[in-house]
């Protein structure tokens, strides 16, 4: 009756409906920690990663809460995501700067990471959230964001309390706020882009460099303390926490961070103000020994949030002040100052609309890096350098996203810079104008 | 023709009859689906927090801050209407999240809420 191109028409949407069958059934294809709690990723997550109330509880309490009664979780809490993207900058870069085997401009990365998960309850009252990655430009596997927990809730003065121990490799790793480095806006970047050459030593430096011990607690849902005694991981019993990553961040001595802040719920409102920081001190580079630099970073954030069962915003925003004490490399001659300061400023406004079809979101985002001229620590280098030898960077981050079901996530990211390493034109000496490196990022991430 | 007048009659009471009996059954086992699907939704999605018995005291509920309703006090029923119920579970409250449940299964998770708990 029906001919063979039509049946073979047929027999494909059959297999596609199937597969998308598969893919929609919560039962068969989630990731781990819905898994675990027979929860839509919606309990948790907003658009991924940003965490919903019932989220920083789930995370503060170890990652055990659980449906199953059971100490122990089975089967095992993994899972799965993969990114692929599309870079384009404005300008090509010039031959020899861009990352190894990627072209001057157009890169298709896929995979740009493809990470497997251990996420969960691990026995009783122990949990964890253990990444390990593949990212195409390191071009190796390695243990990427690392948060093991142990959690407690008990009362205090009658109220809820949750004491907690967490074991991790990277700052704010452990922070449960979308406010914060590790897991602030814009969530993912492309990896072959130029980057600033400035960035605070607790923005980003230190993952996979260090292993930290710390102990938190959250009194009432209203008042959060932690302290985390962070250490190289390039030795002893911190050294399994950079598996794969060659330390090329030396830190010297234990480097304390703290953190605290305030939150308030009320409906569908949620308020937080916070400050964190860090002390670290860091061996020149090249160095293992001697007198190390000193990096005093302190930081203020807020957050507020808003979710409704169509609409979604929320507000990010932080500032970092670091001082830097060169007292190591000023000796060597690798900064032309014994003392720098660098500011960090972000803040970024979040809009999400659930509808029938999936999730329709953007965000609005402003960023700044502002600190001394120091024209030997910036000096002039094509593309990535300074003609000017400030590290003065800022600008804009728009993104627009689609998430047709919950595990799966498509952005459109487009880069403006007002500046760059210190100037808008010409900013390394070699004739590279600053917007020349604004950049169209295009990802697809999709978690299993 | 009275004699066939009887048997109408008989054979009409006896369909009758038999409606009625499938009917009743068709009807009973509607609200016994009803209840177990409610019951379903309610042990999978809401016993975490709310515990099997509907105390507020499930695994997850010692975390949490407000704690979860207890359903079997006649002051949660006294202030809670089917329509603020529903638009809790709809739109979430504090750490409540919130839950993608069709109109069907929202009135059957409250319908057995209200057979099972309330006093």
């Amino acid at each position: 009756m029906f001919g063979k191109p039509l049946r073979c028409v047929l027999l494909a949407l059959c297999a596609g409906g199937i597969l998308a069958l598969l893919t929609f059934n919560e039962a068969k294809a989630v990731p781990s920690f819905a898994r675990q709690t027979g929860m839509s990723c919606s309990a948790c997550h907003t658009a991924f990663p940003e965490l919903t109330p019932f989220g920083r509880t789930f995370k503060l309490t170890g990652y055990t809460i659980s449906k199953s009664k059971k100490p122990w979780q089975f089967p095992p809490p993994v899972a799965a995501m993969l990114q692929g993207s599309y870079t384009r900058t404005d300008k090509n870069l010039p031959p020899g700067t861009a990352p190894p085997d990627y072209k001057g401009n157009d890169n298709i990365n896929v995979p740009q990471q493809a990470s497997v998960f251990y996420a969960g309850k691990i026995l009783y009252k122990l949990g964890a959230f253990v990444q390990i990655t593949y990212d195409d430009v390191f071009d190796g596997i390695f243990l990427d964001n690392t948060d093991v927990r142990l959690a407690h809730t008990a009362k205090l003065f009658g109220k809820p309390l949750i004491v907690g121990l967490t074991y991790n490799n990277n700052p704010t790793v452990q922070d449960v706020w979308n406010s914060t480095p590790v897991w602030g806006y814009p969530w993912a970047t492309s990896n072959v882009a130029p980057t600033p050459a400035a960035g605070a030593v607790i923005d980003g430096a230190l993952g996979s460099q260090v292993g930290g011990l710390g102990v938190y607690a959250l009194w009432n849902n209203l008042l959060y303390a932690e302290i985390t005694f962070y250490r190289t991981a390039l030795n002893g019993y911190t050294q399994p926490l950079s598996a794969g990553t060659p330390i090329d961040t030396n830190v010297a001595y234990v480097a304390p961070y703290w953190r605290v802040y305030l939150q308030h719920q009320r409906g569908k409102h949620t308020i937080a103000f916070g400050t964190y920081g860090m002390v670290t001190r860091i061996f020149p580079e090249g160095e293992t020994r001697g007198t190390p630099d000193r990096f005093t970073d302190i930081a203020l954030d807020a957050t507020y949030q808003y979710i409704s069962k169509k609409h979604i915003f929320s507000v990010q925003t932080t500032w970092i002040h670091e001082i830097q004490d060169w007292f190591g490399s000023y000796p060597l001659g690798a900064t032309a100052n014994s003392q720098n300061t660098l500011d960090t400023f972000r803040a970024n406004f979040n809009y999400y609309y659930r509808f029938r079809y999936g999730m329709l979101g953007g965000t609005f985002g402003y960023f700044s890096t502002t600190g001394n001229t120091d024209p030997v620590l910036y000096a002039p280098d094509q593309v990535d350098g300074s003609r000017t030898g400030s590290p003065n960077t800022d600008g804009f981050i728009l993104q627009a996203y689609y998430l047709p079901w919950e595990r799966t996530k498509f952005t459109v990211q487009y880069v403006i810079y007002n500046r760059f390493n210190g100037a808008s034109s010409n900013y390394d000496g070699f004739g590279r104008s600053a917007s020349d490196n604004n950049t169209l990022y295009v990802l697809a991430w999709i978690a299993f | 023709m009275e004699r066939e007048d009887f048997l109408m009659k008989k054979t009409v009471v006896l369909f009758l009859a038999a409606g009625l009996l499938v009917t009743g059954f068709w009807g009973a086992g509607t609200g016994k689906c009803a209840d177990e699907r409610g019951k379903t939704i309610f042990d999978g999605k809401c016993a975490m927090c709310h515990g099997t018995d509907g105390s507020g005291n499930g695994p997850a509920a010692a975390a949490l801050n407000p704690g979860p309703a207890d359903f079997n006090t006649a002051s949660f029923w006294g202030k809670m209407s089917d329509a603020r119920i529903t638009e809790v579970i709809e739109n979430g409250h504090g750490s409540m999240p919130a839950f993608t449940l069709s109109s069907g299964e929202i009135r059957a998770v409250i319908n057995y809420m209200k057979e099972a708990f309330k006093p």
